[in-house]
């Protein structure tokens, strides 16, 4: 093909119309957080809703290429500016903004801006007001993401809701440690792996067969190495989580943490690895994972990050240690059990294993067994 | 025991290594999975095409009329409904917005003139507020009492909300307001719903025998024809019925969801992606052409269900609950997630009660394994003698 030939196809296709985007309602985004200085963040508005209110179609071809927008982006800009303000008792915050190229949603192109608010004074709240497109389409929405510190404060602008007051006090630390305790209390599959590690807490190896632990302070020894074994190792992989220094595919990580069960459990019922550290730290990496994707949601914003992630960290420990408690004294009656190293011990390692097998194909083949 | 312990030290290695692997998979990727904004290279790539049939010039003047300030009653009802005219051809909800603008004022006054309550009760009908639009209908029929529209307006909503006696005084008294054909699709949409589909489709039938009637109210009243057919169980008949409104209406989405659902029916999911596969701008449709696609293990399945789970997610960001019947359907038939469908297709049979409403509910009710959370449905459809065959058969399939 001839190279004219070949630049003139190429020309075509960029000029052929957009993938055909879908009906939805008028709609723009705005994420917002809190910062020493005052709010920071991006405003989203579509193309669709800019058209009717600035005009972008220069040549009224039907269609808003890169060109034409970028000629209206300081008509765009000021037009956006000054429909959002903040303020705080101190008087309004001064906003700066700047385009940040396009970005897709799911109905088109949408004008990214940089949104910058600098609020002086230490005020309590912020009041964010919005009026944007109202005028020209009454069912129009502002929703807004606030982050604030790791807590997440959403709502939604409209015709007759143009304002909201953002609570810029930061959470109370007692209220991150209540989350990490929540998420370990009711987070299944962290327990269990931590069941099917401590199971065998109370036997000794001994010549290739268990035998009880000489005295229950061997057994709180063995318990207080696995727990310790197993929060360091999820420490470290929830901050590196957390801080996105490494992050994996949720999927992934779901179905490594219920390997890690299987793991766990054969390993009481085939030894070969030192189960109080060894297993509990190389297998608690992984769970580590598994609790940042709760913070995650929560939305773990830069300001704050270690208190956060200190506070949800001493939740989860409270949490499992909890659970400790509430397992030694079962432990120490098994120990006295002489059926437990013969049924006991494989029995409930097996019913673990079980579990952690239909979890695992649940999660890797994306199935639902149990519900 | 040493921390690692002797040859057995690899097999601590195996998880670590593992991390590692997925590690150098996904490093320096995004943790949030929201795209990112970019500069584009050219000038000449084209970011967002405007509503074609519309033309942007049209676009701009109705906004700048808005911004213009006070205008007359005649002249903002005109202006509504020219925004109305471009949302029942394009079903694109920024219309339904742009018309409750051009209204202006008289959208928030709570007595304005006849013409505005009636559509302003349109708007509210097409945004599921079917409660407060009945009030703006009873309002403007207390002003003018033989407004054909309005009885027509509000004939449909009843029927919708299932109070069916009160739709058929109001198509009663709608007889010589309006064109015959008008009386007939009212009274054919009502005895469909409620056990006399036979004698509704010959009378429907026979108007659209009369002569001069225009081309949108033949696909409008063909479509309903089909539906007829569809619950006598004649399916050929009702093929024929909406291919016959695609002929004459192509962009129709009414009769396109009913012939996808036809064919769903029927298995016939290839030729569901050859209709639909270009509609993937309207929820409810791209709605179907995943269901098929699903069907078929089709390679875009993936990507529509990816579409159709963000569109939902933004609905509810916004706080819309407009598509509840038809998220149920997605939860049911897509994600295989019964008790979610089962949660909305109740929530939304306290606002609609169509036959896909009916529907829906029964069918999530019984893959739930909740059969008795539909007893409100169940005597609904014996109370309104509803015929339709697929609801007979879901409903022999629950315990007695």
């Amino acid at each position: 093909m001839n190279r004219a030939l070949a630049a003139l196809l190429f020309a075509l296709v960029l000029l052929l119309p957009a993938l055909a985007s879908a009906h939805k309602p008028s709609d723009s985004y705005l994420m917002l957080e809190k910062t020493k200085a005052g709010l920071h963040g991006r405003w989203d508005i579509a193309l669709r809703d800019l058209e009717p209110a600035v005009g972008l179609d220069a040549n009224h071809d039907g269609s808003v290429n890169w060109g034409e927008l970028e000629a209206r982006l300081p008509v765009v800009t000021s037009y956006a500016k000054a429909r959002l303000s903040a303020s705080t008792a101190a008087g309004a915050c001064p906003m700066s903004t700047k385009p940040q190229g396009v970005v897709a949603h799911s109905d088109g192109k949408y004008l990214a801006l940089s949104l910058d608010f600098s609020c002086t004074g230490d005020a309590p709240s912020v009041a964010l007001v919005y009026d944007l497109l109202f005028e020209i389409d009454a069912q129009h929405r502002g929703v807004l993401r606030y982050t604030n510190d790791g807590q997440m404060q959403p709502f939604v602008f409209g015709k007759a809701r143009r304002s909201v007051t953002l609570s810029q006090l930061t959470p109370r630390f007692s209220a991150i440690v209540r989350l990490g305790i929540e998420h370990i209390l009711s987070g299944y599959d962290h327990l269990l792996f931590l069941t099917a590690l401590l199971l065998p807490a109370v036997l000794r190896r001994r010549a290739g067969i268990w035998q009880p632990a000489a005295n229950f302070r061997t057994v709180l020894g063995d318990v207080l190495r696995t727990v310790t074994a197993f929060t360091l190792a999820h420490s470290l992989t929830l901050a590196l989580s957390a801080a996105h220094w490494l992050v994996l595919p949720s999927r992934f990580i779901e179905s490594a943490i219920a390997a890690s069960i299987v793991l766990a459990a054969l390993n009481n019922l085939f030894p070969v690895l030192d189960a109080d550290r060894s297993l509990s730290f190389g297998l608690g990496l992984l769970h580590g994972f598994g609790f940042a994707a709760v913070l995650a949601d929560v939305g773990l914003s830069g300001q704050g990050f270690v208190r956060t992630l200190f506070g949800f960290n001493l939740g989860v420990e409270i949490g499992q240690l909890a659970v400790v408690i509430a397992l030694l004294p079962v432990l120490h009656l098994l120990r006295r059990s002489s059926r437990y190293p013969t049924w006991g011990l494989p029995l409930a390692s097996t019913a673990v294993m079980l579990v952690g097998c239909v979890w695992l194909a649940e999660r890797a083949l994306n199935l639902k067994i149990i519900s | 025991m040493a921390f690692l312990s002797g040859q057995r030290a690899w097999l601590l290695g195996l998880p670590l290594l593992l991390l590692a692997l997925a590690a150098a998979v996904t490093w320096g990727r995004p943790a949030a999975a929201r795209a990112a904004p970019y500069f584009p290279k050219a000038d000449e790539e084209v970011l967002e095409t405007l509503p074609g049939a519309v033309g942007n010039s049209w676009l701009r003047s109705g906004a700048e009329a808005a911004a213009s300030g006070p205008v007359d009653a005649a002249a903002a009802v005109t202006r509504a409904r020219v925004e109305l005219t471009h949302y029942q051809e394009t079903a694109d909800p920024r219309f339904l917005g742009r018309a409750e603008a051009a209204l202006g004022s008289f959208w928030d006054q709570p007595a304005p003139p006849e013409p505005v309550l009636v559509l302003r009760a349109r708007i509210r009908q097409s945004n599921h507020e079917f409660h407060s639009a009945l009030g703006d209908l009873d309002q403007a029929l207390l002003m003018s009492p033989r407004d054909g529209q309005a009885l027509l307006d509000r004939a449909s909503i009843q029927t919708v909300l299932g109070r069916h006696d009160a739709a058929r005084r109001d198509c009663r008294a709608l007889e010589g307001l309006t064109a015959a054909l008008y009386v007939a699709v009212c009274r054919a949409a009502i005895g469909g719903v409620t056990g006399s589909a036979r004698a509704a489709a010959s009378a429907l039938s026979r108007a659209l025998l009369a002569p001069g009637v225009e081309r949108q109210d033949r696909c409008w009243a063909e479509s309903l024809l089909g539906e007829l057919s569809t619950r006598l169980g004649d399916v050929a008949a009702a093929e024929a019925h909406f291919r016959s409104v695609l002929a004459a209406c192509p962009s129709d989405a009414y009769a396109q969801g009913a012939l996808a659902d036809l064919l769903l029916d029927l298995q016939r999911n290839a030729e569901v992606v050859s209709l639909l596969s270009d509609r993937v701008d309207q929820d409810a449709l791209l709605l179907r052409l995943a269901i098929a696609e699903q069907r078929l293990e089709s390679a875009a399945f993936e990507t529509h269900l990816e579409a159709l789970r963000q569109r939902f997610e933004e609905a509810h960001l916004r706080g819309s609950s407009l598509h509840r019947r038809e998220e149920a359907r997605f939860e049911l038939a897509v994600r295989s997630a019964p008790e979610r469908a089962l949660t909305l297709a109740l929530e939304n049979f306290q606002v609609q009660r169509e036959t896909a409403d009916v529907r829906i509910a029964l069918e999530a009710a019984l893959a739930a394994g909740q059969p008795e959370s539909a007893r409100a449905v169940r005597a609904f459809v014996r109370a309104s003698g509803l015929e339709d065959p697929h609801v007979s058969r879901i409903l022999a399939r629950f315990p007695r």
